[in-house]
């Protein structure tokens, strides 16, 4: 066990110093926050109005919110995540690791931690753009942790299966599409439809009730059982494969 | 011990079972196993029995063998170091070796290895920026941080200069001698032959053990003094015989059954057998340093020992190839040429 912690702590200790010198990372952390940035230029119309009108006001925040929080997941994941993992395997680094006596399910963990709090301290950076007001805050952090789980597990299974970082760029694209998904609910009737089915429906649905005021245990049902579901479907996922998919190329 | 005994009766067994029959150069009393079907048995049998092994081999060998190490390792410290290891490219020497000392339990061992494996000069440098000798000792290194029990390596002298070489072979022979087991692969016989344990050779995907030196089971001819008489060496380069002035050959390799003369770094195979040459050459300076090798002693740079049993011969020539210097005949050479 003690063994375990330490390797485990050894390893959150390398991830989380790599991330902060991989220049990639910088663009998972720029992107979200430009595009947050930009929202404030695309929607000067709105923001305007929504100064007066309360309607309107939560429909721009929650808008806002749900882009922070897709953005950021989606961002995080594909970019760091998956590819990190395909780095190390292209870069048999991973191999290395394991002739070293330590599992493919202590390294994963530790990119999983690392990816996680990663992607709460890009949200939170969002959120800081948004505008939207702090009491806001620990909602949103607490459903963009919850929403970021799924995503992770499957990141960390499509991470595995990628043989090198040009895989990784063609496993990644789905997730972060599926994640961005929610983002245009808001806005276009057809992405509403399938919005709440996909890993961050759930999450976003929530932040839209709590935005509106009308959270209740019915109306939290649906999008709790799709975020629970995604959940399930990546941990199987994740546990049915990781140990084939963390093989040598 | 008895149930070491025991497990190295087993693996003996199971080579013999494995279609072992005797290959050149058997020893006689000892009936340690010459032949083997298959790298994984090789390994299985060898490491059973607790004797280190060095494999010429194939790639696929290789991997057959390095997936039979990690059986036959279980549960004990084992240490990997494969040809195309790449590191974490955006670590430094000091870091990197710091992240697995870490996972070896022991956060200072890292500076101890950075000093020992000669890196202290490059510990901030980043790994992605090491030369292909760096990285084969960073590897090392890494492999000594873990204080292994087994230890496998790929080709481990491939990019080693003179110096490099020194500090591996010596790292092999001191672990060696503290009882770490090795298996290396995939390099030319002569290298393996440098390793302290067994060397065997890959033909037709079976193993053959290397001939093993056995000073007493050939009567040596007597040494006839420094008679000069012309003598040109006959070998083969393509079509071309090629008739080779003595003083020009670094030293004579038997390997897969064919000889080669050495000369400016490149092998030219000669129809004549191991003993016809030394009989020719002898006179000419060269010494049977080896069962497989015959040197131009004039091209001897410096005798290396890494353990009791294990002497080296550097040499002076293109590559500055090094030969193994058999234990019975290192006593014999000091004499002959009254090394004190």
């Amino acid at each position: 066990m003690a063994a375990s912690l330490r390797k485990l702590g050894a390893l959150l200790d390398k991830d989380a110093r790599d991330l902060l010198k991989n220049p990639t990372m910088v663009v998972a952390v720029i992107l979200p926050a430009a595009m947050i940035l930009l929202y404030h230029f695309v929607y000067r119309e709105p923001l305007a109005v929504a100064d007066g009108d309360p309607a309107v006001r939560v429909l721009i925040d929650g808008l806002f919110l749900a882009s922070a929080l897709c953005l950021s997941v989606g961002m995080v994941v594909s970019m760091t995540l998956i590819y990190g993992i395909a780095e190390e395997k292209e870069k048999h680094t991973l191999r290395t690791l394991m002739l070293a006596n330590v599992s493919a399910g202590q390294v994963a963990l530790a990119k999983g931690i690392v990816c996680l709090a990663t992607t709460l301290v890009v949200g939170a950076l969002c959120f800081a753009l948004t505008g939207v007001g702090w009491g806001m805050f620990p909602a949103f952090i607490a459903l963009t942790a919850l929403g970021a789980v799924p995503v992770i597990l499957l990141g960390l299974v499509l991470g595995l299966a990628s043989r090198d970082q040009m895989t990784a760029g063609l496993y990644g694209t789905p997730i972060l599409l599926l994640c961005l998904v929610p983002m245009f609910a808001p806005i276009a009737p057809e992405a509403e439809a399938v919005a709440a089915y996909t890993p961050l429906g759930g999450v976003c649905e929530l932040l839209r009730l709590l935005l509106e005021g009308s959270l209740t245990p019915e109306a939290a049902a649906l999008p709790l059982a799709v975020t629970a579901a995604w959940i399930a479907v990546g941990a199987v996922a994740f546990k049915l494969l990781y140990r084939r998919l963390a093989q040598d190329n | 011990m008895e149930a070491r005994q025991d497990q190295a009766a087993a693996a003996e067994g199971a080579a013999a079972g494995g279609g072992s029959a005797p290959a050149r150069g058997q020893a006689g009393s000892t009936a340690l196993p010459t032949e083997y079907a298959s790298a994984a048995d090789l390994v299985r049998g060898e490491l059973g029995a607790g004797r280190s092994v060095h494999l010429e081999c194939s790639r696929a060998a290789m991997r057959a063998a390095r997936e039979a190490v990690q059986e036959v390792a279980g549960a004990r410290r084992a240490a990997f170091y494969l040809e195309d290891d790449g590191g974490f490219d955006r670590d430094t020497v000091r870091s990197y070796l710091r992240f697995f000392a870490r996972l070896a339990g022991d956060g200072a061992a890292a500076a101890e290895a950075i000093d020992h494996f000669g890196l202290r000069g490059r510990a901030g440098a980043l790994v992605s920026k090491l030369t292909a000798e760096e990285r084969v000792l960073l590897s090392f290194a890494r492999m000594s941080l873990f204080d292994p029990e087994v230890c496998f390596c790929e080709r481990p002298l491939l990019e080693l200069g003179p110096d490099a070489r020194q500090v591996v072979l010596g790292w092999i022979g001191a672990r060696s001698e503290a009882g770490t087991l090795f298996v290396t692969c995939g390099q030319p016989l002569r290298e393996a032959l440098l390793m302290p344990g067994r060397a065997f050779w890959e033909e037709e995907g079976r193993f053959l053990a290397a001939e093993v030196d056995d000073a007493d089971d050939d009567a040596e001819p007597a040494f006839e003094g420094d008679e000069v008489r012309v003598c040109k060496i006959a070998a083969k380069a393509g079509d071309v015989t090629l008739l080779l002035d003595p003083r020009e050959i670094d030293f004579i390799e038997s390997a897969n059954r064919v000889n080669y003369a050495s000369v400016r770094g490149e092998l030219y195979p000669t129809a004549l057998t191991m003993d016809e040459l030394e009989g020719e050459l002898e006179r000419f300076g060269f010494f049977r340093c080896h069962r497989s090798y015959i040197v131009n002693v004039q091209k001897v740079a410096k005798v290396e020992r890494y353990t009791r049993n294990t002497y080296n011969l550097v040499l002076s020539d293109a590559r500055h190839s090094s030969l193994p210097l058999s234990k019975g005949r290192a006593e014999e050479m000091r004499d002959r040429f009254r090394w004190k």
